[in-house]
């Protein structure tokens, strides 16, 4: 594994951010030929801290939508310029960094149709904080059932602000993008398997897309010490399943890949959601919920994680007579 | 510096970003509240440049007083950035006092900067004045250092610590700036809340005996020079804004981040097994790895998040140590591997005698 750090230290995020941890990762996996392109958010406010920069590798800012847009433009510029022979052709990885709010809501109509796309290289990766952190942590569409933020607090007449189910991105980007070759989900717990995720979709060609899920010490409320501890109990009460679809394969890795052979068991979630403050209103009731909503997906989904319809599909009862 | 209105009064309270964040709100709007309760115009506001906050990152509150001026006054005094001096600076958490770096172009700036001649620095500590003047620069001009006697007071985002901090400060204000509230305009706000006996007791215990004076003269204190670095304007920017890069493995010098943490790394290198899961795990890339295969902290970038303690698979390999146990700071650090290397036995002692004063930390795993 490469020593090398291509983003390094002296950045503004928080103490135990997952995201820097992500950046770091991503960015040793990808080397020194890359360029990377950040959308606004915690890791272009906190990683260009006026007019200096933690990266080592060209990084442009763009705008919270953006990433779609200037990721594709950016992969078929170099292609255009490398024809044209006005650059020596060689391979540069084309990297769009974006958050939940810029890449799930805001950024999901560009970041779709760059995925499109197939003549370019480059991967877009969502950083997934479960909240617009930056803006001192407001809800999204990634946001998880019952979790506080400043657009969802518990209040005396609505328990729960937050009641929607959290959107299923990478499933989303797989099934709704027939043509890429790769998809994944992450964490940056697990370091060595977002390194050896990023290398693959870097070599694989064409739009590829990860999702990591970062725990975030400011807006999910625990001691920062604990951020690992918090990644790995994502994926061991289920919550959060590690896969990757490797040209239309479909597999889980990890953590994840043990649960489904039943080499060990999920976790209750209550073990994952007692341990943040953003959870701390909850009943157990609510959690109750949650665990359900977690069995039926390991349980009744055709592929965990991935794809919602039930293994039973319902056969119409009109279709019966 | 601006003409100073008469009669009015300035306070900021400097505090850890989340951490401190709702103590500082309550204690500056109890301060302006109980201001207006006492007949004066007063406000309290934030420090535009710190947000968004970030863990541990200092921050600022202000509340400016005034005696018989208007709202619009004040209005003006409140619309901008950060006062140019202030009469008073609270400081809810003592490690703050080893510096405070917001952003990278103002460096790592004294914690005092803004106090004005004759002001007075009024810390929440365990530690006396005489203890606390190792960490603090020195200055041309005098000032009093008031200590507030107690624990630092942690909560975060969603929680607020109710432990009486506030109370505290507040009997601390009475004591030692009666002109800006007195005793009885303190009982008088903290007699409108709910436990309002419970709450006068704590601001009375505080006024009566748990406050500690010194005057600090000029020249006492850290040799520190406070250097702003030089970062361009507008007009030296490259075209497009565009920064200059790092090259790989080059550390962003012009922001440090150092002066975020609370607690620090310290390694017995003695029992590392090099595994290098600290090195592996930190988010903000502090290791160095040495020619032998140890991984040294780079201290002036650690924010003191103690992931690498809690990673650590060897009990009592990095322990986590109250950043007041150190007299370095203003970005210069102990080198560990260096101390180390030069004399192991020395390190090994002074790793037992911070033993008994380190953070416990991964109780799971003993
Ligand atoms: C078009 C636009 N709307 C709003 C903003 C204000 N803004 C800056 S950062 C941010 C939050 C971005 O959230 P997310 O993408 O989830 O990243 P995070 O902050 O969580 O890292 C917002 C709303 C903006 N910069 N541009
Ligand atoms: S708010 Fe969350 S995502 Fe943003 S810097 Fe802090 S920990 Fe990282
Ligand atoms: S405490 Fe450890 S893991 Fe955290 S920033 Fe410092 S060196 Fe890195
Ligand atoms: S984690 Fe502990 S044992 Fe492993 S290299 Fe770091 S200090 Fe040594």
């Amino acid at each position: 594994m490469a020593q090398t750090e291509y983003f390094d230290a002296g950045h503004r995020t928080c103490q135990g951010c997952e995201s820097a941890m992500v950046l770091r990762w991503v960015a040793k996996a990808a080397g020194p030929n890359t360029i990377v392109i950040g959308a606004t958010g915690c890791m272009y406010v906190a990683n260009t801290t006026y007019y200096t920069t933690a990266w080592a590798l060209p990084w442009i800012h763009t705008q919270l939508s953006g990433t779609g847009s200037a990721v594709v433009g950016t992969a078929a510029a170099l292609k255009a310029l490398m024809e044209k022979g006005k650059l020596p052709s060689e391979k540069i990885n084309v990297i769009g960094i974006c958050g939940d709010l810029g890449c799930a809501d805001a950024g999901l109509s560009e970041v779709s149709n760059a995925l499109t796309h197939t003549k370019y290289n480059f991967l877009i990766l969502m950083y997934d904080n479960e909240s617009s952190a930056n803006t001192d942590i407001q809800e999204t569409t990634m946001t998880p059932f019952g979790a506080l933020t400043t657009f969802s607090p518990s209040g005396k007449q609505i328990r729960i602000m937050k009641y929607r189910w959290k959107k299923n991105m990478a499933a989303m980007m797989a099934v709704g993008h027939p043509e890429i070759k790769y998809v994944a989900t992450a964490m940056a717990a697990d370091p060595i398997d977002l390194y050896n995720k990023v290398r693959k979709a870097l070599e694989i060609g064409g739009p590829t897309f990860i999702h990591t899920l970062d725990p975030c010490p400011k807006g999910w409320g625990y001691d920062p010490k604990y951020s690992h501890e918090i990644g790995k109990l994502a994926v061991e009460t289920g919550l959060w399943p590690l896969f990757e679809i490797e040209n239309g394969k479909f597999r889980l890795t990890g953590t994840s890949a043990r649960i489904a052979s039943g080499e060990i068991k999920r976790k209750p979630v209550k073990e994952y959601i007692s341990r943040q403050t953003r959870f701390k209103h909850l009943t157990d009731e609510d959690i109750e919920y949650i665990q359900r909503k977690v069995d039926e997906m390991w349980e009744k989904w055709l592929i965990p994680g991935l794809l919602p319809l039930t293994k039973e599909l319902p056969y119409p009862e009109t279709a019966k007579t | 510096m601006s003409v100073q209105v008469p009669g009015i009064y300035t306070i900021e309270i400097i505090y850890r970003g989340i951490h401190q964040r709702h103590l500082a709100r309550n204690l500056a709007r109890g301060i302006a509240y109980a201001a207006r309760m006492a007949g004066n115009v007063a406000l309290s506001y934030q420090r535009y440049g710190d947000d968004p906050e970030r863990d541990g990152s200092p921050a600022k509150y202000f509340v400016v007083i005034a005696k018989g001026a208007s709202e619009e006054v004040l209005d003006a005094e409140a619309a901008r950035v950060e006062p140019d001096y202030v009469d008073a600076s609270i400081v809810l958490d003592d490690s703050i006092l080893k510096g405070v770096e917001s952003w990278a172009w103002q460096g790592i700036q004294p914690v005092h900067l803004k106090l004005r001649p004759s002001g007075l620095l009024i810390v929440i500590s365990k530690r006396n004045p005489d203890e606390l003047i190792k960490f603090i620069p020195s200055r041309d001009s005098p000032y009093t250092l008031v200590v507030a006697y107690g624990e630092r007071s942690i909560g975060d985002f969603w929680t607020f610590q109710d432990d009486g901090t506030v109370e505290r400060v507040l009997g601390a204000i009475a004591r030692v700036l009666p002109n800006v509230l007195s005793l009885d305009d303190v009982k008088k706000y903290l007699g409108s809340l709910d436990k309002p006996s419970e709450r006068i007791n704590r601001a009375l215990e505080a006024y009566q005996s748990l406050v500690k004076l010194r005057e600090v003269k000029p020249g006492e204190g850290l040799p520190y020079k406070y250097e702003p670095p030089h970062l361009p304007g507008w007009k030296d920017m490259m075209i497009g804004a565009a920064i200059p890069g790092l090259k790989p493995n080059q550390r962003n010098p012009y922001f440090t981040g150092g002066t975020a943490k609370h607690y620090r790394p310290v390694i017995n290198f003695d029992k590392c097994i090099k595994c290098s899961l600290c090195w592996e795990y930190c988010p903000d890339s502090v290791f160095d790895v040495t020619p032998d295969g140890y991984f040294n902290p780079a201290l002036a970038y650690c924010k003191g998040c103690g992931i690498c303690a809690e990673v650590c698979p060897v009990p009592d390999t990095i322990i986590m140590v109250d950043e007041m146990e150190f007299e370095d700071g203003y970005g210069k650090f102990i080198d560990e591997y260096k101390a180390w290397k030069e004399s192991k036995e020395a390190y090994r002692k002074w790793f037992e005698s911070l033993l008994p004063k380190a953070q416990i930390i991964s109780v799971r795993k003993r």
